[in-house]
């Protein structure tokens, strides 16, 4: 029971009217608890399309993804969305913080989604805030941020609700070299302390090499699962 | 550029975003479930979507005015009618009472019988009919009016006859007839006293104290029958009718019962009961009491024919009624625009926000949440701008039936300058005022500027006219229906709910995945 996510045969086309637009064809995954995996490939060979999927914030063509063995895409709307809110946790390479709020609230806001108490998510996001390094900038709104700063606002997010994976889309792909550093300690340290199962989409080499495991995707499928030692 | 300038103007209007904040905080405070949460910050949203909050407050203020604008005309309305109808229920009898066969006798019989009935305060007899008036020293007959035989007692208490009559106590006992009887020194006889209609005469040129002959019917001539001769009398204008009413004023004259009876050669009988009752509006049920238990000589048309006031001013009635329908529509039409408004508003918003919608559903919240969002700020929209509407149209009627002071009405205007001048004065100069300062000073002068322009409107002066003494009241008042502002209070919430519907599911209905990609 190490296994945290499998993914079978998995399909996903999109389509423009009359023409099929194949983008996953037949990916086949496992993901182990607390495992961080890299994700790499070219622009446009599916890797977002692929963790939308693995969020189940899209639905597949074809092929089936199991969490601890349960078949998310049997689920119901409701169903999949209240996974989505409890189970995944989101980080996008332009942070998609809420404008209008402040950091203190878009930590919250997962928590509110799931119906906690205004007062217990605030509490905690005050607590992650505190552990991303943000403890004094609470009140502050996005634009006030910087890119770095930003960038930990949306990982604290991720976390309120002690999801079991995070599923980063190139989470310093927008950062400076040294900014990009800091936020990839603070995704290993997340993972050591919290034994976090991480997704990481990136085009970053160093990020890819820090991880467990490098999976490559070339014409939507795995080509090679490569050791990230032999990198 | 556009923008930049949207966002320059927003700057003058914090106070309002602060109210709106105040309000919008306070309740998702209360209800902090994030459906709330993101509905207020989308309303109050500055920065980049200021001009979103703007046109959010621009929403509010269209219901506000609607709600208002119907509320104030059909308060003016309805107090228009309700104050005429006052004003001639208070002279006209409520019901008459006549006979198919016209003339009966044994009438005060009837009359204590009506007045046994209850609801009744009182019952009259009256002859009424129609005479040709020829004043003396005129060739010709003037006109025909109405001659009311009263008896004057009994008709006050039904109709407050004396009251609309200055300088008057009896139709037979006056100076002007004792002087007229001087002039005549025996060569003509005086049969009465008449009170005339003040408009009449006007109209045939006589005042109190000239002769009037009331021309009653024509008799064969003696010598020539083949011809006719007008039956004469004398009578003595001792007083003028001004009721108000103009058909009356100008159609109606009275003389004595005892004396219209001699007239008419109908000693003991009379051909109209009026009826005056305690409240007005039974006017129906007491009419058919009326109708069941008095009875004319029996046999065919014993029963008696009632008119109450209800159908004889039916006409009247009809047409304040669809003018308050015509009027009420293209008020409705207003409020209709503002839901438009509130439409479109909530659709910029759906696409201002797309991407959020998407993070938001990427962390999990549903469809009916994102849908709740929009329906919640289409609703907030509707309640805050019914509940300024109402609050706004409620002080103008108010300010309108309450009668102290008559001021200048662009006092109001200039009031309203203070706060305009306060603006551009802070923009230059750093005045110790923040937001809140700011708006109460605007409620306030609002308010202010309100009390002098919404004056009572005296009749005395519309458009040059003197209306006063057409309807006899001397300012337009106003009545509020409370379940009219009710009402439309619920239907203008609700049709904002309705605004809200369309984008609210064309937000829900967002592909979370192509919503995060939207720029």
């Amino acid at each position: 029971m190490n296994k945290l996510i499998r993914v079978v045969d998995l399909y996903k086309s999109y389509y423009d009217e009359l023409t099929e637009l194949p983008v996953l064809r037949g990916i086949d995954l496992e993901v182990k608890r607390a495992e961080t995996i890299a994700i790499v490939g070219t622009s446009g060979v599916g890797k977002s399309t692929l963790l939308h999927l693995l969020g189940g914030l899209d639905r597949p063509t074809k092929g089936k993804i199991f969490y601890e063995g349960e078949d998310i895409f049997a689920l119901n709307d409701p169903e999949l969305d209240r996974f989505r809110n409890e189970e995944i946790g989101f980080v996008f390479q332009f942070h998609h913080l809420l404008p209008e709020s402040t950091a203190l609230e878009n930590v919250a806001m997962p928590g509110l989604i799931a119906r906690q108490k205004s007062d217990v998510a605030q509490h905690r996001a005050k607590e992650l805030l505190d552990y991303v390094g943000l403890g004094e900038r609470l009140e502050h709104r996005p634009s006030e941020l910087s890119g770095g700063e930003r960038q930990r606002v949306a990982i604290a997010r991720a976390l309120i609700n002690h999801p079991k994976v995070v599923l980063a889309d190139e989470p310093t792909g927008n950062l400076d070299q040294k900014t990009s550093e800091a936020v990839h300690d603070l995704l290993w340290t997340l993972n050591d302390q919290f034994s976090q199962t991480f997704i990481i989409v990136t085009h970053n080499q160093t990020l890819a090499q820090r991880a467990d495991r490098l999976i490559q995707l070339v014409d939507g499928q795995v080509s090679d699962q490569v050791d990230s030692l032999d990198f | 550029m556009g923008m930049a300038r949207l966002y320059r103007t927003s700057h003058l209007t914090p106070w309002l975003r602060h109210g709106l904040v105040a309000i919008l905080y306070s309740s998702s405070r209360a209800l902090m479930k994030y459906e709330w949460f993101i509905a207020s910050r989308y309303l109050k949203s500055r920065r980049k979507q200021a001009f979103i909050s703007i046109i959010s407050i621009i929403s509010v203020g269209g219901v506000a005015l609607g709600i208002a604008a119907v509320i104030i005309v059909v308060s003016t309305l309805d107090g228009f009618s309700h104050g005429l109808k006052e004003k001639f229920l208070a002279n006209e009898a409520h019901i008459i009472v006549r006979s198919v066969h016209g003339y009966f006798p044994n009438y005060q019989g009837k009359i204590g019988q009506i007045e046994g009935i209850e609801g009744v305060v009182a019952a009259s007899p009256v002859i009424i009919s129609q005479l040709a008036i020829q004043p003396q020293g005129s060739e010709s007959i003037e006109a025909t009016i109405y001659i009311k035989g009263i008896d004057l007692q009994q008709e006050d208490r039904v109709t407050g006859f004396s009251d609309f009559v200055d300088d008057f106590a009896e139709f037979n006992q006056s100076r002007f007839i004792n002087e007229a009887q001087r002039r005549f020194a025996g060569k003509e006889t005086i049969t009465g006293g008449i009170v005339l209609g003040y408009h009449i005469a006007r109209k045939i040129g006589v005042v109190p104290g000239d002769v009037l002959r009331l021309i009653s019917k024509m008799v064969q001539h003696p010598a020539n029958p083949e011809s006719f001769i007008p039956l004469m009398r004398n009578f003595v204008v001792v007083g003028l009718y001004q009721s108000g009413f103009y058909i009356h004023d100008n159609a109606l004259g009275f003389i004595d019962l005892r004396t219209a009876q001699k007239l008419y050669q109908k000693p003991d009988q009379i051909n109209v009961i009026e009826v005056r009752l305690v409240n007005a509006e039974m006017a129906s049920t007491v009419s058919d009491q009326i109708k069941q238990d008095i009875r004319f000589n029996p046999g065919l048309g014993a029963i008696p024919i009632t008119i109450t006031w209800m159908e004889s001013r039916a006409d009247f009635f009809n047409a304040f009624q669809l003018e308050k329908i015509v009027t009420m529509v293209v008020v409705a039409l207003i409020i209709l625009v503002a839901v438009f408004n509130i439409a479109s508003t909530l659709i910029m918003m759906v696409m201002e926000k797309t991407q959020d919608i998407g993070i938001l559903r990427a962390m999990g919240a549903s469809k009916q949440g994102i849908r709740k969002i929009f329906i919640l700020q289409g609703g907030v929209i509707g309640i805050l701008g019914s509940i300024l509407g109402t609050v706004l149209g409620v002080y103008v009627c108010w300010r309108l039936e309450f009668l102290v002071g008559n001021f200048p009405r662009w006092y109001g205007l200039l009031i309203l300058l203070v706060p305009v001048i306060l603006q551009v004065c802070r923009r230059i100069w750093p005045l110790p005022i923040n937001a809140t300062g700011l708006f109460l000073i605007w409620c306030s002068a609002v308010g202010l500027s309100l009390y002098f322009i919404a004056q009572p409107i005296y009749l005395d002066n519309i458009l040059g006219k003197n209306l006063s003494s057409v309807y006899q009241l001397n300012r337009l008042p106003v009545k509020i229906s409370w379940t009219f502002v009710v009402l439309m209070n619920l239907l203008s919430m609700a049709t904002c709910w309705l605004a809200a519907l369309y984008p609210a599911r064309k937000a829900s209905h967002l592909n979370p995945v192509e919503a995060l990609r939207h720029e």
